[in-house]
C-alpha cells in the first residue's frame, strides 16, 4: 500500500469539501440534463402541434372538384403559394422566412408549393405514407443545410384522399434558444458549484468545532496530571463518543501508570533490600573486624544475597519481556505427566530441608502443547510455594489429570494458608501474603514475582490457574491447560 | 550454542534470528556497533555474526576491538558490498569467515555449524561419542542403531554436550548457552532436562553416558565400570 500513498495527503475539511463539490456536480449534472431534454421534448412538442394545426387549417381550406383542387380564403396570404406550373422561379432570400407548405394532388403531383418548399431535400416517403392514410413527420435538410421539420397529411374529401398537404418549419430557432439555456446552464454551474464548495468548507469547520474543543482539553491533560477528563458534550453523537472513549484511554492510561509507579516502587524496594545486606557484609569483611574464619561466612552471605538479587533481576526480565511481547513460547508435545513427575523429584531437597513430605499423583497420561521450559517454571513456582509456606511435618499434594478437555496440575498443601480478603490480589506483582516476610524467607529465594510469572505463562497457554484457601488449614493452586488429544 | 547477531537490516536481522532459533540455538539480536560490542565481551557466545555496515561501531571495528580483549569465539562477517578488499578487511580484523548479501540462509546455515565445528574437536557435520550419534544438519540423533526424537531442548542440550565430550560444564555455563538468562530455577530445570536425556538414552538399559560431578556441572563421559 506504501506506493499507493498520496504526496499530500488531504485535509479531512478540503476532504469533505471535495466530496460535497462532486457530488453536487454530479447533482446538477443530472438535473441539467433532465431539464434539458424535458424542455427540448416540450419545444419540439409544440411546435409538432403548431405544425399540425396549420396543416389542419390548409387542409380545411382546399376542396376538390371534379378532380381539380379548388384554394379558398385561408392560403392567399401564403405569399408565393401559387399554382407550381404557373409560378416564376425566383429563389428565397432566406429560408427562415419562407413558409414552407406543398400541396400534392392524389396522384403524387405537386400542385401548389411555396417557394422555400422547393430547396428542401424531401423523402418519397413522406408523400407516400399519407397517400396511404397515415400522417408522416420527421426532419428534413434545407439546401443550406438547416434542418427542417416537415408534417405530411392526406387532404381527404367525404372520407376519400384526394391529395396531400405538407408543412414544414425551420428548427433553427428552437435550436438556438436550447443553445442559450445551454450556455446559460453553464455559465451558472460553476457559481453555484463554487458557492457549495465554499459553504461545505465552512460547514465542515463548524462540524469539527466540537472535536477543535476536545482536542484542546485532551493537549491540557498531560502526563502529570491524568486525573483530568475532557469534557463530555451532552448531545448523543459521534463527538459525545469520542469525549467518553478518550476518557475511558485516560482512564486506563492513569491505572497503567499507577500501576507502573507502584512495581516501579516496589521493585527498587525489593532490590535495595539485598544490595544492603551486600554492602554491609562486605563492609565488614572489608573493615577486617572479623576473624579469618568469619570471613567464609560472610562470603557465603553475600552471595546469598547476590544469588536473590539475580533471581529477582530475572524474574523481572521475563515479566517485563512478556509485557513487551518479545517472548516467544515453544508450542511443543509434552507428556505434562512425566514433566510434573520430573520437577516433584528435584524439589526433593528442598522437601527434605522444609521437613515437608510430598505426594505426586501423575500416573495418567496427560499431554499438553507447550513451552516445556515455561511450564517446568508453573510447576517450580507451585511447589516452591507450596513447600515454602508448609509447616515442618506438613504436606504437599501434587495431582495431575485430564478432565474433559482440560489437563489439571492441583497443588495442595496444608500450610498456614492465604485469608480471603488477599485471594485477589495474590496474583499480583510483589504481592506478598506475608508482608513482614518472616516465614521461612532467609532460605526462600521468593522474589514476590512467581505467581505473576505463573499466572503470565499459564495464560500464555490457553490456560487458567485458580486457588482456594483457608487459614490454618492450607492453599490448593488449580492449574487448567488445553489438553491435547492423542491423535 | 549462544550466538550474538549484528544486523541493523530490521527484516534481514529478525530472519537470521529465526532461522537460527528454528535450528535450536539460542540468538541475541542486536542493531548497533556498541551493543554487539558490550553483547561480546559480556558473553561468552559460541559465535558472532556481524554485519559490516553497522549503525555506531563498524562490524570491523567490534571484531577488531573483540580480539584486542582476547575473544577468541569465531566470527562470521556479512556483507553487502561482496569486494575483495572489504572481505580482506573483515578476515584480517580477525574475523573467521564471510558470507556476502544476499545469501541462501542453507549456506548461513552450513557456515554457522562449520564455524562451530572448529571450535570442537568434531570436523563434520555428524558428532559422535561412542554409539552415540548426533546430525547436527537434520537434529536426528541415535544410539546405536535406535533412532531417538527429542524436544528442542533436549537436543540443544545433548548437542552441546557433543560439541564438549569429557568436559566439565558447569550449570552456568549450560544455562547461558541453552536458555534466556531471564528464566529462573535454571538448576532444577537443567536437572529435569539431564534426566530427561538419560532416560532417552539409556531406554533399552545402556549404560549411562552424562555424569553429574558433584557441585561443578555434567559432563559427557565413556561410563564407569
Amino acid at each position: 500500500m506504501k506506493g499507493v500513498h498520496r504526496l499530500y495527503p488531504l485535509g479531512i475539511r478540503l476532504q469533505l469539501m471535495l466530496w460535497y463539490s462532486a457530488i453536487c456536480t454530479v447533482l446538477m449534472l443530472v438535473a441539467g440534463t433532465l431539464f434539458y431534454t424535458r424542455f427540448q421534448t416540450r419545444l419540439a412538442s409544440s411546435l409538432d402541434t403548431a405544425l399540425q394545426l396549420q396543416a389542419q387549417q390548409i387542409a380545411g381550406d382546399i376542396t376538390e372538384e371534379r378532380g381539380v383542387l379548388t384554394f379558398h380564403d385561408a392560403t392567399a396570404d401564403l405569399p408565393g403559394f401559387d399554382l407550381t406550373d404557373r409560378r416564376i422561379h425566383v429563389p428565397p432570400a432566406d429560408v427562415n422566412l419562407g413558409i414552407l407548405v406543398r400541396v400534392l394532388a392524389g396522384d403524387g403531383t405537386p400542385v401548389r408549393t411555396t417557394p422555400a418548399f422547393d430547396q428542401l431535400q424531401v423523402p418519397q416517403e413522406s408523400v407516400r405514407q399519407p397517400l396511404s392514410g397515415l400522417p408522416w413527420q420527421g426532419d428534413v435538410t434545407s439546401g443550406e443545410g438547416q434542418l427542417v421539420r416537415l408534417y405530411s397529411r392526406a387532404l381527404t374529401q367525404d372520407n376519400q384522399i384526394i391529395g396531400v398537404v405538407q408543412v414544414g418549419t425551420s428548427l433553427t430557432q428552437m435550436e438556438s434558444v436550447l443553445q442559450e439555456v445551454v450556455s446559460e446552464l453553464l455559465l451558472i454551474a460553476p457559481v453555484i458549484l463554487l458557492v457549495g464548495a465554499l459553504v461545505s468548507y465552512w460547514l465542515a469547520s463548524r462540524a469539527f468545532l466540537p472535536i477543535d474543543r476536545l482536542i484542546w482539553a485532551a493537549r491540557v491533560i498531560k502526563e502529570g496530571d491524568l486525573h483530568q477528563r475532557v469534557p463530555v458534550p451532552k448531545a448523543q453523537d459521534e463527538v459525545r463518543a469520542l469525549a467518553l472513549t478518550l476518557n475511558d484511554m485516560i482512564d486506563s492510561l492513569e491505572r497503567a501508570f499507577q500501576r507502573q509507579r507502584r512495581f516501579v516502587a516496589d521493585a527498587s524496594h525489593e532490590l535495595r533490600t539485598p544490595v544492603a545486606v551486600i554492602r554491609s557484609k562486605a563492609e565488614m569483611a572489608l573493615l577486617q573486624l572479623v576473624s579469618p574464619e568469619d570471613y567464609s561466612s560472610l562470603l557465603a552471605m553475600i552471595h546469598q544475597e547476590a544469588e536473590r538479587l539475580g533471581h529477582l533481576i530475572s524474574d523481572l526480565l521475563t515479566l517485563s519481556r512478556a509485557d513487551e511481547g518479545k517472548l516467544q513460547l515453544e508450542r511443543e508435545v509434552i507428556r505434562f505427566d512425566h514433566l510434573v513427575q520430573a520437577i516433584a523429584a528435584t524439589t526433593e531437597p528442598l522437601a527434605t530441608e522444609c521437613q515437608v513430605t510430598v505426594q505426586v499423583q501423575a500416573d495418567e497420561l496427560v499431554m499438553v502443547r507447550g513451552d516445556e521450559t515455561r511450564l517446568m517454571q508453573v510447576v517450580l513456582n507451585l511447589l516452591e510455594n507450596a513447600l515454602l509456606y508448609t509447616n515442618e511435618g506438613g504436606q504437599v499434594q501434587v495431582v495431575v489429570q485430564a478432565r474433559e478437555h482440560q489437563a489439571v496440575l492441583i497443588v495442595r498443601d496444608t500450610g498456614i494458608g492465604i485469608a480471603p480478603q488477599q485471594l485477589p490480589q495474590l496474583f499480583e506483582r510483589f504481592y506478598r501474603v506475608d508482608p513482614a516476610r518472616t516465614f521461612r524467607y532467609t532460605n526462600s529465594s521468593n522474589s514476590g514475582l512467581g505467581l505473576s510469572i505463573v499466572k503470565w505463562i499459564v495464560k500464555a497457554h490457553g490456560g487458567d490457574v485458580k486457588v482456594e484457601s483457608q487459614v490454618g488449614q492450607g492453599s490448593t493452586f488449580t492449574v487448567t491447560l488445553p489438553l491435547l488429544m492423542e491423535t | 550454542m549462544r550466538i550474538l547477531v549484528a544486523e541493523d537490516h530490521p527484516a534481514l536481522g529478525a530472519d537470521i534470528k529465526r532461522v537460527l532459533e528454528s535450528r535450536s540455538y539460542l540468538v541475541d539480536l542486536v542493531t548497533h556497533g556498541e551493543d554487539a560490542l558490550a553483547l561480546g565481551l559480556a558473553m561468552p557466545y559460541t559465535l558472532i555474526i556481524l554485519d559490516i555496515l553497522l549503525p555506531g561501531l563498524s562490524g570491523l571495528e567490534v571484531c577488531r576491538q573483540l580480539r584486542h580483549h582476547k575473544r577468541r569465539m569465531p566470527i562470521l562477517f556479512l556483507t553487502a558490498l561482496g569486494s575483495v578488499e572489504q572481505r580482506v578487511a573483515g578476515l584480517d580484523a580477525g574475523g573467521d569467515d564471510y558470507l556476502s548479501k544476499p545469501f541462501d540462509f542453507r549456506e548461513l546455515e552450513a557456515r554457522v555449524r562449520a564455524l562451530v565445528r572448529r571450535e570442537s574437536s568434531e570436523k563434520t557435520a555428524i558428532l559422535r561419542f561412542l554409539d552415540l550419534t548426533l546430525d547436527t544438519r537434520t537434529h536426528e540423533a541415535w544410539r546405536g542403531e535406535r533412532r531417538i526424537l527429542f524436544s528442542s531442548k533436549e537436543y540443544a542440550l545433548l548437542e552441546y554436550l557433543m560439541y564438549h565430550p569429557r568436559q566439565v560444564l558447569s550449570r552456568t555455563m549450560i544455562a547461558e548457552h541453552i536458555w534466556d538468562d531471564d528464566t529462573r530455577h535454571l538448576s532444577n530445570i537443567i536437572e529435569v532436562y539431564i534426566r530427561y536425556l538419560r532416560n532417552k538414552l539409556c531406554a533399552q538399559g545402556e549404560p549411562n553416558l552424562i555424569q553429574t560431578i558433584r557441585g561443578s556441572g555434567y559432563q559427557l563421559k565413556e561410563p564407569q565400570l
